[in-house]
């Protein structure tokens, strides 16, 4: 039995094929697919596929670094609401991105502190994207996990 | 955890000492990535299994749509690196995934 940590099912990449990659997932033995967010687009439809049979889809709740950009505090606050709502996996995912884009370099670093706030405060895994920004990544978390 | 870890040795050695796990996917299976050596080098308790669907696909899907059900592929190619079997691998992975998500 296989868990897929991370699979954006969700994704309209997978809309005409609902159905049947769930079950050649299950047929490959994953029993269990977690489902990292990427930001308010895509929250309701990554829900949705809470519902889903034969393989068990968990939600996490979180906003990808990719899509920090001006309304990142808006984001924010509806990630707020849902983590007093109801129960997630995990936070994600979040962290850094410097790859595509760097414009909104300073907000992908005070939404993924948020973020990792959040996840102590809820006891909660996070779920760290690095695209070129592993060491940044490592000394950000490592203030964290330094102050207990 | 840090989800499609692609970093050197160093980095994973750190990141296990913060207490983080390492997410392995498709790029496991790619030529040079190198990702091989580093996962020889620091072991498999801090290894969970990822697909990143729908990126990044293992080979040989590689560049085409990637879906949870190459899970195996990545399994299979782990399995290859650690000179264990493939039901080991998924034993050790799972495990490690109930732990770190309290599954």
């Amino acid at each position: 039995m296989f868990i897929d940590t991370h699979a954006h099912v969700y994704s309209e990449q997978f809309l005409g094929d609902k159905s049947k990659f769930l079950e050649r997932a299950a047929l490959s033995n994953v029993s269990t697919i977690l489902m990292p967010a990427i930001d308010a687009q895509t929250h309701a439809a990554m829900l949705e596929m809470e519902a889903s049979v034969p393989v068990k889809c968990i939600s996490m709740i979180g906003l990808h670094p990719c899509s920090v950009k001006e309304d990142f505090e808006r984001e924010l606050e509806i990630i707020d609401h849902y983590l007093r709502n109801r129960k997630f996996v995990a936070l994600g995912e979040t962290g850094l991105d410097f790859y595509w884009d760097t414009t909104f370099k300073e907000q992908q670093y005070q939404a993924f502190e948020r973020q990792i706030e959040w996840a102590i405060q809820y006891d909660l895994p996070i779920v760290i994207h690095s695209r070129s920004s592993t060491k940044e990544c490592i000394d950000l978390v490592a203030r964290y996990v330094n102050r207990g | 955890m840090f989800h499609c870890f692609g970093g050197s040795r160093e980095e994973a050695n750190q990141i296990i000492n913060l207490g983080f796990y390492l997410g392995i996917g498709g790029v496991l299976t790619f030529k040079k990535s190198g990702l091989d050596e580093v996962i020889k080098q620091v072991g498999l308790e801090r290894v969970v299994l990822e697909t990143d669907a729908p990126y990044l696909a293992p080979v040989p899907y590689r560049g085409k749509r990637n879906e949870p059900s190459y899970i195996p592929l990545i399994a299979q190619k782990l399995s290859e690196v650690m000179g264990v079997t493939i039901d080991e691998i998924a034993e050790i992975t799972t495990n490690n995934a109930k732990k770190l998500f309290n599954l």
